[in-house]
C-alpha cells in the first residue's frame, strides 16, 4: 500500500486575495500512468501544477511524494523530489545552444570549474537520440522549431532523476505528426515508470494518451475516472456542471441597424483568420472561446491597437481605414474595455476623476487647458450614475475594489460617448454583487440603443447576456449561435473542437 | 495641536534638511543668514529651478533627459550671439527658447518615433549640442553688454533678484502646464502606464515627443535668464546641470519609471542643492573638494528620499 501512488494530494487549499484558487483538492498519480487534468479556464489546473512545482505553497492540505510528506515548497525541493515541468511557454534560453539548455543547471564540469563541452554535447546527443530526435545540439535553442524546443524541454527534465513529469498543454502548438511523435515519447517515459500529469484542452486527445482523467471546476475537485469508462459528452458535462443563476436580467429587444461589420479580416501577426461578423444597435453579442482562441486579438484589431493586413471594418456603414489609430477609432464611436483592468484599463496611481476623463479629454476640454469645474461635473455625474462607491473623486483608482475599478473603466468609456462598446472579460475577478451591477448597466446601455460585443470565458455569462454568440477556436470564428440554441455543452464543444468538425464537414 | 503636527508632517523631509543646513551654516558664519546673502542664493538657484522643472516633466513621463545642460549652453550661446548681432531683445529671447525647443524636439523624435532608449539618445545629443556651442563660440565666452537685457538677470538695487523673479514666473507657468493642461495629464498617463494610455486613445508618440520638446523649451528660457545674470554665454556653463536637475527632481519626491511626481516638489530639491553649494563656500571648503562633497551629499540625500518615496508607495 505504502507506495501505490507516486503522488498524493489530499485536501489541498490555495487562496489568492479574493479567490479560492484550489478548494479541498484531491489528486493522485500512479507510477507509469498518464493522468489527464481537464477543466475550463480558471478551474485551477495551473495553480495545482504550480503547487506541485513548488512555485506556490498551499495554505492547507497534505502533499505526499512516494509516501513522504512534503513540508517545504520551493522549485528546488520539487526538483529534488524528481518533479519536472514543461510549461506552455518554454523556458529555454534562446541564445544558448540546445546542449547548454538541456544541462543549464548542472553542466558537466572538468576539473571542477570548466564546462566539459565535449561530454555535454555527447550526453545531450544521447538523450535526444533515445527520444529518436534528430536535433543538432550545437544549434541555438531559439533557432529550432517549436516541436523540437519542446523535446529539448523534455530532455532537460530527463537530466534529473525524473519521477513525475507535468506537461501543460504540450500539443497546443504542434502539428498532427509532431503530436504523434510526442505521444510516442510520453509512452516511452511511462514504460520507465515515470508518472505523467497531462493538462489539455483537447478532449479528443484524452482517449489516445490518457489512462485516468480528473476534472476540476472553479478550483474544486469534481471527479476522477478511468479514461476507458467515460465518454467525451460526460466529460463536458462534468466540466461545465453548474447551473445558470438568475444573475442576468436581460430584457431582449429587436435589434436595430448594423453598426459594426467585419469582412474577411486577417492578421498575419496575430494569426486571425478570415473573420466575418456584425453587430447591431440594441444587441449584446457574445464572443466565446478558450484562452488563446484569438478573442482579445480580434478586439484589439477592431480597435486598431494591433494591425491587420486585409479585410474590411465598417463603422455605422462606413468603411474605415486600416491605418487609423485608437485615438481616431474612439472619435468614431468605438470603445474597448480591455481585459487587464490594472495594466491596461486604468492608471492605478491616478485619481478616479483623472481616469474617468482620460479618454475624453479632447471632448471635455477642447481648448487644451483644463477647466476643473466642467471636469468635476462630468466626473460626479458618472460616479453617481453608475454607483462607484468611493469617499471622493480624488481617490486613487488603485485603492478601489475590483468591482469599483471596473465601474471606473466603464465610466471612462461611457464618457467618450461611444455607441459600440467591446467588453473584454467584463466581470473577471469581481464579486457577484458587482457582477450583477455590471450586467444591469450593460442591459441599460443596449436599451439606450448602444451595441455591445462581449468577450467572456464564463459560459453562464455569455449565455445569460448575449443575443447572439460567436464561438472562436484557433483564431477563427467557427460558429454563430442564437441565444436560444446556446448551451454550455454546445459552446464548449465548438470552442474545443470546432475547427475539426468544420474540416470534417468540408472534407 | 494635532493640526499643527499634521502640518509639520506634510513638510517634506528634504525641506527639514534644508533648514537644518541653513541653521548650521548660519552658526558657522554670521554673514550667512543675511538678506544680502539670501537674495544671492535666490539668484544662484533660479536657473536650476527651471532646468530641474524640465527634468521633472521628462522623468514623470517615464523618460530621462541627459542633454538639458547642453541645451542650456547652446541656447545661451544663440541668445548672446543674437544680441551681439543687434537683434531686438524679445526676438533674442524667442531665439533662445526656440533653440531649446528645437533641441528637445530632436530628442523627442529620436526617442518617441524611433523607439530608442532616452538614456542613449540624450547622452548622444548632450555631446552634439555641447559641440555646436563650442564651434559657435570657439570655446570662448560670449560677453553680453545690452543693459536692458542684463536687467532681466540682475540684482536691482542689490535687493530685487530679477533672475529669481523671472525664473519663478517660468516655474509657475510649468506648474500650470502640469496641473491644468492636457500635456500635464497625459504626462502622468504615459509615465504610469504607457499601454493603458495608448488604449485610452492618447497619441502617446506625439505627447512623448512634446514632453521632450517642452523640456528643451524650458531649458532655453533658463538659458536666457542665466546669460542675463552672468552677462556672458559661457560654452562650458552647462556642465553637470543635467545631474543636478535630475537630483533636484528626485529630492523633490518624483520617482523614476512609475509616473509619479510633481514639479511643485522640485523646488525643495533645488533649494537643498543651492544651500549646500553656498554653504561650502561659507565654511571655506577648498573649491577642488567641492564637487566630490556635493556629489556625495546629493547621493546621501537621494538615498533618504528614495526610501521615503518607496514607503509612501506601499501605503
Amino acid at each position: 500500500m505504502a507506495n501505490e501512488y507516486l503522488l498524493e494530494m489530499n485536501h489541498i487549499t490555495k487562496v489568492f486575495p479574493g479567490v479560492k484558487a484550489l478548494d479541498d483538492m484531491n489528486f493522485n498519480l500512479k507510477p507509469g500512468e498518464v493522468h489527464v487534468l481537464i477543466g475550463e479556464n480558471g478551474a485551477g489546473k495551473s495553480t495545482l501544477m504550480k503547487v506541485l512545482a513548488g512555485a506556490h505553497a498551499p495554505e492547507g492540505g497534505e502533499l505526499f511524494i512516494e509516501g513522504k510528506k512534503v513540508t517545504r515548497f520551493s522549485p528546488m525541493e520539487a526538483q529534488k523530489y524528481g518533479i519536472g515541468i514543461i510549461y506552455q511557454e518554454f523556458n529555454l534560453v534562446p541564445y544558448l545552444s540546445v546542449a547548454e539548455n538541456i544541462f543549464i543547471d548542472h553542466m558537466p564540469k572538468k576539473a571542477g570549474i570548466y564546462v566539459d563541452k565535449k561530454k555535454m554535447h555527447e550526453e545531450a546527443n544521447k538523450l535526444l537520440g533515445d527520444m529518436k530526435m534528430n536535433v543538432d545540439t550545437h544549434a541555438l535553442a531559439g533557432d529550432i522549431p517549436v516541436a523540437q524546443q519542446q523535446m529539448v524541454e523534455v530532455a532537460k527534465a530527463l537530466t534529473h532523476d525524473l519521477k513525475i513529469l507535468i506537461m501543460d498543454e504540450p500539443t497546443a502548438a504542434l502539428s498532427d505528426r509532431e503530436i504523434e511523435n510526442l505521444f510516442g515519447i510520453v509512452r516511452s517515459l511511462t514504460e520507465k515508470g515515470i508518472g505523467v500529469i497531462y493538462i489539455s484542452h483537447r478532449l479528443q486527445e484524452i482517449p489516445i494518451i490518457g489512462d485516468r482523467v480528473t476534472v476540476l471546476r472553479d478550483g474544486k475537485y469534481i471527479d476522477t475516472q478511468d479514461v476507458k469508462d467515460i465518454t467525451t459528452e460526460e466529460l463536458v458535462r462534468l466540466m461545465v456542471g453548474r447551473e445558470i443563476k438568475d444573475l442576468f436580467n436581460r430584457e431582449r429587444q429587436a435589434p436595430g441597424e448594423v453598426v459594426l461589420k467585419v469582412e474577411n479580416l486577417c492578421s498575419e501577426k496575430e494569426g486571425l483568420h478570415d473573420i466575418n461578423m456584425e453587430l447591431r444597435r440594441g444587441e449584446i453579442v457574445g464572443l466565446a472561446g478558450l484562452v488563446g482562441a484569438g478573442r482579445t486579438e480580434l478586439a484589439r484589431a477592431l480597435f486598431h491597437v494591433d494591425p491587420y493586413e486585409s479585410g474590411k471594418i465598417y463603422l455605422f456603414g462606413e468603411e474605415i481605414s486600416k491605418n487609423l489609430t485608437p485615438h481616431q477609432v474612439i472619435k468614431r464611436g468605438l470603445s474597448l474595455l480591455p481585459e487587464d483592468r490594472k495594466q491596461q484599463g486604468l492608471s492605478l496611481i491616478l485619481s478616479i476623476a483623472q481616469n474617468i476623463v482620460m479618454a475624453s479629454m479632447e471632448r471635455i476640454q477642447p481648448f487644451g487647458w483644463i477647466r476643473s469645474k466642467i471636469e468635476k461635473r462630468v466626473v460626479d455625474r458618472y460616479i453617481k450614475d453608475i454607483n462607484i462607491i468611493t469617499p471622493s473623486r480624488e481617490q486613487l483608482a488603485g485603492n478601489l475594489s475590483g468591482g469599483n475599478q471596473q465601474k471606473v473603466v466603464l465610466a471612462k468609456w461611457l464618457c467618450t460617448q461611444a455607441d459600440i462598446i467591446i467588453f473584454d472579460e467584463p466581470t473577471r475577478g469581481i464579486d457577484v454583487g458587482a457582477k450583477g451591477e455590471i450586467y444591469a448597466l450593460m442591459n441599460e446601455l443596449v436599451k439606450e440603443g448602444k451595441a455591445i460585443l462581449m468577450i467572456s470565458s464564463e459560459l453562464p455569462e455569455i449565455i445569460g447576456m448575449s443575443d447572439r454568440i460567436y464561438v472562436m477556436q484557433n483564431r477563427r470564428i467557427v460558429k454563430e449561435l442564437q441565444s436560444s440554441e446556446a448551451t454550455q455543452e454546445v459552446i464548449i464543444s465548438y470552442a474545443m473542437e470546432g475547427a475539426r468538425e468544420e474540416e470534417r464537414q468540408d472534407g | 495641536m494635532d493640526r499643527v503636527i499634521s502640518v509639520f508632517k506634510r513638510i517634506p523631509i528634504v525641506l527639514w534638511f534644508v533648514l537644518l543646513l541653513v541653521i548650521v551654516f548660519s552658526f558657522i558664519s554670521e554673514h550667512y543668514l543675511t538678506m544680502r546673502n539670501l537674495v544671492i542664493l535666490l539668484q544662484q538657484g533660479a536657473a536650476l529651478l527651471v532646468v530641474a522643472s524640465a527634468a521633472t516633466f521628462v522623468i514623470i513621463s517615464g523618460g530621462l533627459d541627459l542633454s538639458l545642460g547642453s541645451i542650456l549652453t547652446l541656447s545661451g550661446v544663440t541668445v548672446a550671439l543674437s544680441l551681439n548681432a543687434g537683434v531686438p531683445i524679445p526676438i533674442a529671447i524667442l531665439i533662445g527658447a526656440a533653440t531649446g525647443f528645437a533641441c528637445g524636439a530632436i530628442n523627442g523624435v529620436l526617442i518617441s518615433y524611433s523607439g530608442l532608449q532616452p538614456f542613449i539618445v540624450t547622452l548622444g545629443t548632450q555631446g552634439v549640442f555641447y559641440g555646436f556651442a563650442l564651434v559657435m563660440t570657439d570655446k570662448v565666452g560670449v560677453p553680453v553688454s545690452n543693459e536692458s537685457f542684463i536687467f532681466l538677470g540682475s540684482l536691482v538695487n542689490k535687493i530685487i533678484p530679477m533672475a529669481f523673479i523671472c525664473c519663478l514666473v517660468i516655474y509657475i507657468f510649468a506648474i500650470f502646464v502640469q496641473d491644468r493642461t492636457r500635456l500635464g495629464r497625459y504626462l502622468y498617463a504615459i509615465g504610469g502606464n504607457m499601454e493603458g494610455a495608448r488604449l485610452s486613445g492618447i497619441n502617446t508618440r506625439f505627447w512623448k515627443w512634446l514632453v521632450y520638446a517642452f523640456a528643451g523649451f524650458l531649458a532655453g528660457l533658463a538659458a536666457v535668464v542665466l546669460v542675463a545674470r552672468l552677462e556672458v554665454a559661457d560654452p562650458l556653463v552647462g556642465m553637470k546641470w543635467e545631474f543636478e536637475a535630475i537630483a533636484a527632481t528626485i529630492l523633490g519626491g518624483t520617482s523614476m519609471n512609475i509616473g509619479k511626481g510633481d514639479v511643485k516638489g522640485t523646488i525643495v530639491g533645488v533649494a537643498l542643492l543651492t544651500v549646500i553649494r553656498s554653504g561650502l563656500n561659507v565654511i571655506r571648503i577648498p573649491s577642488l573638494w567641492q564637487p566630490a562633497i556635493i556629489g556625495a551629499v546629493i547621493i546621501l540625500a537621494i538615498v533618504f528620499q528614495v526610501g521615503i518615496t518607496a514607503k509612501e508607495m506601499k501605503k
